[in-house]
């Protein structure tokens, strides 16, 4: 993964999910699906194949799970850099929100 | 049974996946089921395995030459069928489910062989094919 390129939509989805706390597979799936309104369609093997990419560019790291929490599960954290790509994705997507509320007055006006 | 097919079906996974996350895949799909239908978790496993799984084994010749001939002989039978039925005079096309159980039987018969002799090539160190 290069640092700055843009997130593709499962990893943006999963460190989004991250960043609301420590969560395991299950759980990231389904915020996941909540933040995107049902609208993207992640399976156990396109987060878990995401899941692999974020870890191996430390993004994401592995941290023991509760107490009591199911010992089958793993739980997943966000990272400084994993933080680090999350704020310049946000910021990348605030810029064209940005940019496509002006395009849209424009066609407004023109039409 | 859908739990047990779905665990079949991480083979066609890469194995350093299947390995490290196999399982906990497998949880993930059990309680999609649960929360989900089963329809839709299905739909979604098969998108995954056409988008996630095969790419994925694009350097694994035992998956990718089975897969290939599997597709290949699905469109070559298709084809035949059409033509047969139009060569024939008249629009005649056989009930669906012969159709459809002609063209799955004869394309896993292929896929079978393809995998068997892939297998095989692999095991042999005194067939060494030249790869250029």
């Amino acid at each position: 993964m290069e640092p700055d390129s843009p997130l593709a939509p499962a990893a943006f989805l999963i460190l989004f999910a991250l960043a609301g706390g420590d969560k395991h597979g299950y759980a990231i799936m389904q915020e996941a699906r909540k933040l995107s309104d049902h609208t993207f369609q992640i399976g156990p093997a396109t987060l878990y194949t995401t899941i692999q990419r974020l870890l191996d560019a430390d993004r994401i790291r592995e941290v023991p799970g509760p107490e009591h929490g199911d010992s089958r599960r793993k739980y997943y954290r966000l990272t400084s850099a994993g933080k680090s790509a999350l704020h310049v994705e946000l910021a990348r997507m605030e810029s064209m929100v940005k940019k496509s509320k002006a395009m849209r007055l424009r066609l407004a006006e023109s039409s | 049974m859908n739990a047990w097919f779905y665990r079949k079906l991480l083979m066609l996974y890469p194995e350093d996946l299947r390995t490290e996350f196999g399982a906990e895949m497998a949880l993930a799909f059990a309680e999609d089921l649960d929360n989900m239908g089963h329809l839709r978790v299905w739909w979604c496993a098969a998108g995954e395995v056409l988008t996630v799984a095969l790419p994925g084994q694009r350097s694994n010749p035992s998956v990718l030459v089975p897969a290939i001939s599997f597709a290949l002989t699905a469109l070559i039978e298709s084809a035949e069928i059409w033509l047969g039925s139009h060569q024939a005079g008249h629009v005649a096309y056989p009930p669906i489910f012969d159709w459809a159980g002609l063209v799955i039987f004869a394309s896993l018969l292929n896929a079978s062989v393809a995998l068997v002799v892939t297998r095989f090539y692999a095991r042999c160190s005194f067939i060494r094919l030249p790869r250029n």
